[in-house]
């Protein structure tokens, strides 16, 4: 604690900045947005770095962080507008595709994984890119392991199917 | 298709190396013996394959230097010895959150139809909501700013409104500390109260806003007083009765418009 944990925060953040926009822009489905809930994160991180444990990891920490920001930004947004949140799937394929030229099938599975539910996209995302267990999802999803299972089965799923339309 | 949604469950445990050891004793023979579910085991391996490769292009594209730039001032702002100002850095993440909750409401609204100018006059007030929800009586809890009339006099000028600690007095409540935030390029002052322990937020925007009586509303908990008056956008904001914010605003209205 003290000052170790925090010099270890300070210096630590700037190198989860692309994942932590990576998970932000997965979670929103918008560029700006992404940005903005990493800063947030960031400022949030940056405040509280007493209170991460050292020895323990740091993206994972800021992972959790920008999750709850996330979902007291959406919750309130929900409560106001009555509405769904945005669709994040759409922004996903128009935000994060366009900029891919140069790689036209990970562009389109991007596109694949954007059509995906949200949750399974950011189950998809903590397990099979992010590494974490699945204990480690359930935990941070606050969702049973079973749940985190089922979800990685339906998308591997669905992502066949669009696969195999694409094709045909 | 010929394997079920329980056998892709399992094949995808199986896949990710999170079946024990009885599951996976029970699937390698079936495997084994059947074609078909050795099939769809490589298509659903291969669907989570494309699906790291498309994420790692993904980190290609972050805007990696305007994060560091934003970064390397948050970090300048808030030093790493001197004990981290509360104020200050409660503040700034008013601010950041204040700028999502607008960019999202913006991305949002690509998708929906026909939002009335009502909602788009009310989305600073929104905004306020948001933001209030993060603070606690910590907050505005310490002492009275002790440069609570430099912070006044800076929000008079960006306000272009004669304010001070007489005139911000609400009923029997004083401020304790002002600050400047912005929203949409607006300025937007906050003067933040405790009643009792709990924090009230007297906020103004200046963004030519037409003229509106005081109504009273409850949001997320929170009641909220709103009214605007030459040009200018007032909210006062708390975790309080109704009746109370209704008579504070009261109060704050008849000296500050």
């Amino acid at each position: 604690m003290g000052d170790g944990s925090k010099e270890e925060v300070r210096s630590g953040l700037e190198a989860h900045l692309a994942r932590l926009w990576r998970y932000a822009l997965s979670l929103s489905g918008a560029r700006d947005v992404a940005e903005d809930l990493v800063q947030a994160t960031c400022l949030r991180a940056i405040e509280r770095a007493d209170q991460f444990q050292p020895g323990t990891r740091l993206d994972r920490w800021l992972f959790a962080i920008l999750r709850s920001i996330w979902l007291n930004e959406s919750r309130a947004r929900r409560v106001r507008a009555g509405q769904g949140v945005l669709d994040a799937g759409e922004a996903l394929s128009v935000d994060g595709a366009h900029e891919i030229e140069t790689n036209i099938s990970a562009a389109q599975v991007l596109r694949a994984i954007g059509a995906l539910p949200s949750a399974q996209r950011e189950t998809v995302l903590l397990v099979y890119v992010e590494g974490y267990s699945y204990r480690e999802a359930a935990e941070l999803l606050g969702a049973p392991i079973g749940t985190v299972m089922s979800r990685l089965a339906a998308a591997r799923a669905t992502l066949i199917r669009m696969h195999e339309t694409k094709d045909a | 298709m010929a394997t079920s949604d329980d056998d892709d469950r399992k094949l995808t445990a199986y896949l990710d190396g999170e079946l024990d050891e009885a599951e996976r004793s029970a699937l390698d023979p079936r495997l084994e013996a059947d074609p078909t579910l050795r099939a769809r085991l490589d298509a659903l391996r291969a669907a989570a394959d494309r699906t790291h490769a498309a994420f790692a292009a993904l980190l290609e594209t972050a805007p990696l230097a305007d994060m560091r730039t934003r970064l390397d001032a948050a970090l300048t702002a808030s030093p790493a010895r001197a004990a981290p100002p509360w104020r200050r850095s409660v503040a700034a993440i008013a601010a950041a959150v204040a700028i999502v909750a607008f960019a999202a409401g913006l991305a949002a609204g690509r998708w929906s139809v026909g939002s009335g100018d009502l909602a788009d006059r009310d989305d600073w007030r929104q905004a306020v909501v948001e933001y209030m929800a993060l603070y606690t009586p910590e907050s505005f809890g310490e002492a009275v700013s002790p440069q609570l009339g430099d912070e006044l006099a800076s929000l008079s000028r960006r306000l272009e409104a004669p304010l001070d600690v007489d005139r911000l007095r609400a009923d029997d409540l004083s401020p304790r500390r002002a600050e400047l935030l912005q929203y949409e390029g607006a300025p937007l002052g906050q003067i933040g109260y405790l009643d009792g322990a709990t924090p009230v937020a007297f906020c103004i925007l200046r963004d030519g806003e037409p003229d509106a009586p005081l109504t009273t509303s409850s949001r997320d908990d929170f009641a909220v007083a709103s009214w605007a008056q030459g040009g200018r956008g007032f909210m006062l904001i708390g975790k309080i009765p109704v009746e109370r914010l209704t008579t504070l605003a009261r109060s704050l209205k008849e000296k500050t418009g």
